[in-house]
């Protein structure tokens, strides 16, 4: 190797006791060998196979408990159905969801006072709010 | 003694006359090599310490996959950096830049005996990011080829050589800024 270029400079003397004082590291940092172990592959690999079998585990647990009720029965289908079909349901119009008709043949030409009377109390609006917008 | 000799005594039982060897031929040249990354002598001198620690804790696992020089140098470099990484973080929190401590740490050396241009040079230097600065002195102040600077870093040719050209352009910048002005 080729000599190197520098522009910084050290103390007198100073390699020389930078060398005395590298050279008593071995007797300060004893160096431990340790003899090579051979780890068997069983031994490596135990910790994946037990994560892996604890997966599967809870895998096929969770499944027998939440599959077995998988499919509903037909009381239950019924239900979910009604509950299905309430929501699509226009309350204006409840018949409407019966048959594929235009909602228009339902819808009354006009509205009189009194139908409009009747929507309110059906729909839960108290009498005295009903008579206040009626004095309006 | 070379490298090949000095494994040899090593391996042969006779590892405290190996290891005054790496000492004797590896102490100086990594010094300064440790130097030009860190430039305070007293950090450079505490590093150095840490370094051959490193070497002779580490040599039972030298299996001479890379050359013996290059991984001396390695672990310079890593310790260095590491260094640097910490003084970087020490800075960031008294809310100051590494560069700009580093530049102040020469500007105050008395044992910095270059000239203008070096000293402006050694600023330019520390300005660097680190990589880029220990891919330029291993490089500028060490000589090693490329090749060998690619075992020490563990970066490929191309990329040093990348490395080496933005660092190469940012020092010329900095020169040419400074004596511009």
């Amino acid at each position: 190797m080729k000599e190197i270029k520098n522009t910084f400079n050290v103390p007198e003397g100073y390699f020389d006791q930078l060398q005395k004082r590298l050279e008593a590291i071995p007797s300060q940092h004893p160096v431990v060998q340790t003899p090579a172990v051979t780890v068997p592959l069983w031994t490596r690999v135990r910790p994946y196979v037990a994560l892996a079998a604890c997966m599967m585990m809870a895998f096929f647990v969770g499944n027998f408990f939440l599959g077995r009720n998988h499919l509903p029965t037909e009381a239950e289908q019924v239900m979910q159905d009604y509950y299905y079909m309430a929501d699509l349901i226009p309350a204006t119009n409840p018949y409407a969801i019966y048959d594929d008709a235009p909602m228009e043949l339902y819808a009354p030409e006009s509205s009189s006072e009194e139908d409009v009377v009747e929507y309110l109390l059906s729909s839960g609006t108290s009498v005295d709010y009903i008579a206040y917008l009626l004095n309006q | 003694m070379t490298d090949k000799e000095i494994l040899e005594l090593y391996h042969d039982g006779q590892q405290q006359r190996a290891f005054n060897e790496i000492v004797k031929n590896y102490s100086e040249r990594l010094y300064w090599h440790v130097r030009s990354l860190v430039c305070s002598h007293e950090d450079t001198d505490d590093l150095l310490q840490d370094i051959f620690v490193k070497v002779w804790t580490a040599l039972p696992s030298f299996r001479g996959e890379a050359q013996f020089y290059t991984w001396l140098y390695r672990i310079a470099t890593n310790v260095a950096l590491n260094f640097l990484g910490k003084q970087k973080v020490r800075a960031a929190l008294s809310f100051e830049s590494l560069a700009d401590s580093q530049v102040k740490k020469i500007e105050d050396d008395p044992w910095f005996n270059g000239n203008e241009l070096e000293l402006q040079l050694s600023k330019a230097i520390q300005k660097l990011p680190q990589k880029q600065k220990a891919v330029f002195c291993l490089r500028y102040y060490q000589e090693l080829s490329y090749e060998e600077i690619s075992e020490i870093m563990g970066v490929s040719v191309g990329a040093l050589k990348a490395s080496y050209h933005f660092a190469y352009e940012k020092i010329k910048k900095e020169l040419k800024d400074n004596f511009t002005d």
